[in-house]
């Protein structure tokens, strides 16, 4: 897996041919038109590319989250609730949801009057088939994870527009829970050979890795989309898609990697939509084994890290620098703790008081997503710096993963709201606690959120829980990274998006015919 | 894959027994049966060698213990290594392919229109590919060390030294998205769609193996040309006096013909072996990209289907190649 020299192939292979074409192409007129008309058009097949494989999955359930499964998912299906593109909690197929008192017992309330693609009634009785199908014990589904404090018995229609869940445990964010990738609303009697749901578009053929084609729904609860076809098509390629939007075969693409926005951006007749999201790509040290279950070294690493240099090389500039918190957008606002910066001398004191000067370490990575492999290289680079030697172990993913979660350091990537992640990824035994972090304070602090319902409440105990992570995790969260897509000018109506999802919300999209 | 080895000429022309050809068809038959059983053998073996945990990789990390237990159970991965392998054995000798273990479709439905996608692209190469390189091999031995002679040459050995990908690359660039934008880049075909209802979407595939084939098989075509050019009979057509195109075309390309046909057979094979690249630069549906993304996931009865293809196809055009030889070659004598 040496790809870097093959792209520098590639990259010269290009480049000899813009030279080649440096006379002709320059003497072109760039063809930007600005003044396109704003009012939109109906009508069209709106072709979207994304990366995908011959593995995908049309399961709005039973799929590996892979942005096309995604996309395509999210067309087909709902969520009851969904993170607009401003990150704020909106209600889809439920309405409303309330607790009792100790926050173990919900009562979901849904919209009245949505239809599945083949005309019969949303219900009750759909939303409690979903979940039993997620929670049920032979299930593959993704979603089942998140969701185990839910008891498959006590999931019970009330009527027909009104579920009751009981929870083995409280839990505060519960409406939130549902906006997940992996908790899409099926049909009870749901067949994946012919998915039905209640989303924007109606399934019409599907062969996985490569197109895929969908209807408009024009009875859509949330409005009809104003496009008639939508086109799903996999690359497994980036380069290719973007070659194949820049060639008119397709309007949308998923996939440009964020050393390739800049350039992307400059082609005449492309738009790039750059999304503010709250991914990160965290450096993870397990904190249970040496040299990282000292404190110390946390801090150390974590004052090595010039963040803004990790934002500009790593992202291409395409993100922020962060704070070794996470939960961005969060309406809580922020803890009152010092941006951390750069601090070699801090951290070589650091590393010397816990007698690891000279540290040697290896660090895991994979191709995983944009900037985790750079991360790595960059980190190690800055390493140096303070006398610690990072050797940086880029794998191929099924090896990366073998090994997942026992790597002693890696880089790993997140995107959710503050409390999925904290339970997911900070909790002592988390699904996902690749630092293998366990810190008593933290725990009590998100088990009392957890079973608050007064948001103000819950905030105060969500900034507190942020200044324990800051001083003490063992993930370095040091930027957000941007999630990059293009388009070509004849679509409008896409906008950036802070889930990193732009592309997967169709409905105010339309072309120019 | 030593059985499948080329036959030089010279032991061709021996079959002059009748029925010795049938036999020894039949036994080229059974050699080539025995290299895909060993084939199928050692996938699997590499396969159970390789790192990475299958329901791992299918559901990524997103997945905790359990779900990853439940997926090993219904894949069957939980038993042993060789009642796996005879399961699936047992299924492709009764024409079961088996179950793609990533997207749980037939084998039989997710390479289908693939493999004839792949062969539509290979075959077209060649069609262009052996006439061209013929006539442009015999042009340039006969106008040995002409400029023109030296110009192609010498870009073709360049072409040649280039890996796939960057010549397709280059011609993307060139014809598809920023010189010269006269064909589309990549190749999306719908599913159930036949390749050639988009022939523009074709070219630039086709033109990359193409320039491929051509490059190597025409200086092959080129050096046996010359080779015959050189020999007495040649020498002697000449002083009869007869017109220098006859000479060429009637005399000297048929016995230079052989090794061009056996070049071709071995070009076709690697083609399909080298559409790995090519398809993932074009987007194009065929066998090698779903070989690249069943390597990925490691999706055993996909991988083994694609590996055994590639070896049956590499197996075929090699008994072709003896066959035409042989023809060939009892009808020169």
């Amino acid at each position: 897996m040496n790809r870097i020299p093959r792209r520098g192939i590639r990259l010269l292979a290009v480049m000899a041919a813009l030279t080649l074409s440096a006379s002709l192409a320059a003497c072109a007129p760039p063809d930007r038109s600005g003044g396109a008309s704003a009012t939109p058009q109906e009508g069209g097949t709106l072709r979207v590319a994304a990366p995908g494989s011959a593995n995908d999955s049309i399961d709005p359930q039973i799929n590996s989250g892979s942005v096309i499964d995604l996309l395509r998912t999210e067309q087909l299906f709902d969520n009851l609730t969904k993170y607009d593109e401003n990150f704020q909690l909106t209600w889809q197929l439920a309405e409303s949801m309330d607790a009792n008192a100790t926050n173990d017992v919900w009562t979901i309330h849904l919209r009245d009057g949505v239809k599945f693609h083949d005309g019969t009634d949303f219900g009750a009785k759909d939303v409690v088939a979903s979940i039993q199908r997620i929670l049920a014990p032979d299930s593959t589904a993704n979603g089942a994870s998140l969701i185990r404090f839910i008891d498959p018995a006590g999931v019970k229609e009330i009527d027909d527009l009104t579920v009751e869940v009981t929870l083995s445990q409280p839990y505060g964010p519960f409406p939130e829970i549902w906006t997940n990738k992996y908790l899409r609303i099926a049909p009870a009697d749901f067949d994946p050979a012919n998915p039905v749901g209640t989303g924007p578009f109606v399934f019409k053929s599907f062969t996985p890795g490569t197109t895929s084609v969908f209807t408009a729904n024009e009875d859509y609860w949330g409005g009809a989309p104003l496009v008639d076809t939508l086109e799903v098509i996999d690359f497994s390629d980036n380069a290719a898609a973007i070659n194949a939007l820049k060639g008119g075969q397709i309007d949308v693409t998923y996939s440009v990697p964020l050393s390739e926005a800049a350039s992307v951006s400059s082609v005449p007749g492309l738009t790039l939509l750059d999304s503010e999201t709250n991914m990160y790509i965290p450096i993870a040290m397990r904190t249970d084994v040496a040299p990282f279950d000292d404190p110390r070294v946390r801090e150390a690493f974590k004052l090595i890290a010039d963040r803004q240099e990790l934002v500009d090389v790593a992202l291409n500039g395409y993100g922020a620098v962060a704070n070794d918190y996470i939960g961005r957008y969060s309406i809580c606002g922020e803890p009152d703790v010092p941006q951390r910066t750069q601090d070699i001398e801090r951290a070589k004191q650091l590393l010397s008081d816990a007698g690891q000067s000279n540290l040697s370490v290896e660090i895991a990575t994979t191709n995983g997503t944009v900037g985790m492999v750079e991360a790595a290289q960059v980190f190690a680079e800055q390493a140096k710096e303070a006398g610690v030697t990072i050797s940086v172990n880029n794998m191929d993913a099924s090896v990366f993963l073998d090994n997942y979660k026992n790597w002693p350091l890696s880089v790993d990537f997140y995107t959710d709201s503050y409390l999925q992640l904290a339970n997911r990824t900070l909790m002592t035994g988390g699904g996902s606690n690749v630092t293998h972090w366990s810190n008593a304070e933290y725990d009590a602090l998100l088990s009392q959120a957890m079973q608050e319902s007064d948001p103000e409440a819950r905030c105060a105990i969500e900034k507190e829980m942020k200044t324990v992570e800051y001083e003490d995790s063992g993930y370095i969260v040091w930027g957000w990274a941007n999630v990059t897509n293009a388009y070509s000018d004849r679509v409008h109506g896409l906008v950036p998006n802070a889930t990193g999802k732009a592309v997967n919300n169709l409905t105010g999209v339309w072309l120019e015919q | 894959m030593s059985t499948t080895a080329i036959t030089p000429p010279g032991v061709a022309r021996r079959g002059s027994r009748r029925g010795a050809p049938a036999r020894r068809l039949l036994w080229r038959l059974g050699g080539g049966l025995v290299v895909l059983f060993a084939v199928s053998v050692v996938v699997f073996a590499v396969t159970q060698a390789l790192p990475g945990d299958l329901p791992r990789l299918i559901l990524g990390t997103d997945a905790d213990e359990v779900q990853i237990e439940a997926l090993r159970l219904q894949l069957g991965l939980d038993r042993p290594p060789l009642e796996q392998y005879l399961s699936w054995l047992g299924g492709v000798l009764t024409g079961d392919l088996g179950t793609s273990l990533g997207s749980g479709r037939p084998v039989a439905e997710v390479l289908g229109f693939r493999i004839l996608n792949s062969f539509t692209l290979i075959t077209i190469s060649m069609l262009i590919a052996v006439p061209l390189s013929m006539v442009l091999g015999v042009l340039t031995a006969a106008r040995r060390d002409s400029l023109g002679d030296r110009a192609l040459l010498g870009f073709s050995m360049v072409t040649n030294a280039l890996p796939d990908f960057v010549l397709g690359t280059l011609l993307i660039v060139l014809l598809g998205t920023t010189v010269l934008p006269l064909f589309p880049p990549v190749s999306l075909f719908p599913p159930g769609d036949l390749p050639w209802w988009y022939p523009a979407q074709l070219v630039l595939p086709v033109m990359t193996l193409t320039i491929m084939a051509v490059t190597y098989l025409y200086r092959l075509v080129r050096s046996s040309v010359i080779d015959v050019l050189d020999s007495e009979y040649i020498q002697m057509a000449r002083l009869k006096g007869l017109a220098g195109p006859v000479v060429l075309f009637r005399h000297a390309l048929p016995n230079a013909v052989i090794p061009a046909i056996q070049a071709s057979s071995i070009v076709f094979a690697v083609s399909l072996g080298g559409l790995v690249v090519i398809e993932n630069l074009f987007a194009f549906p065929g066998v090698g990209s779903a070989l690249s993304s069943a390597i990925a996931t490691h999706d055993i009865p996909v991988l083994q289907a694609c590996v055994l293809l590639i070896a049956a196809t590499f197996f075929v055009c090699n008994t072709i190649a003896d066959l035409l030889s042989a023809r060939f070659g009892w009808g020169n004598r």
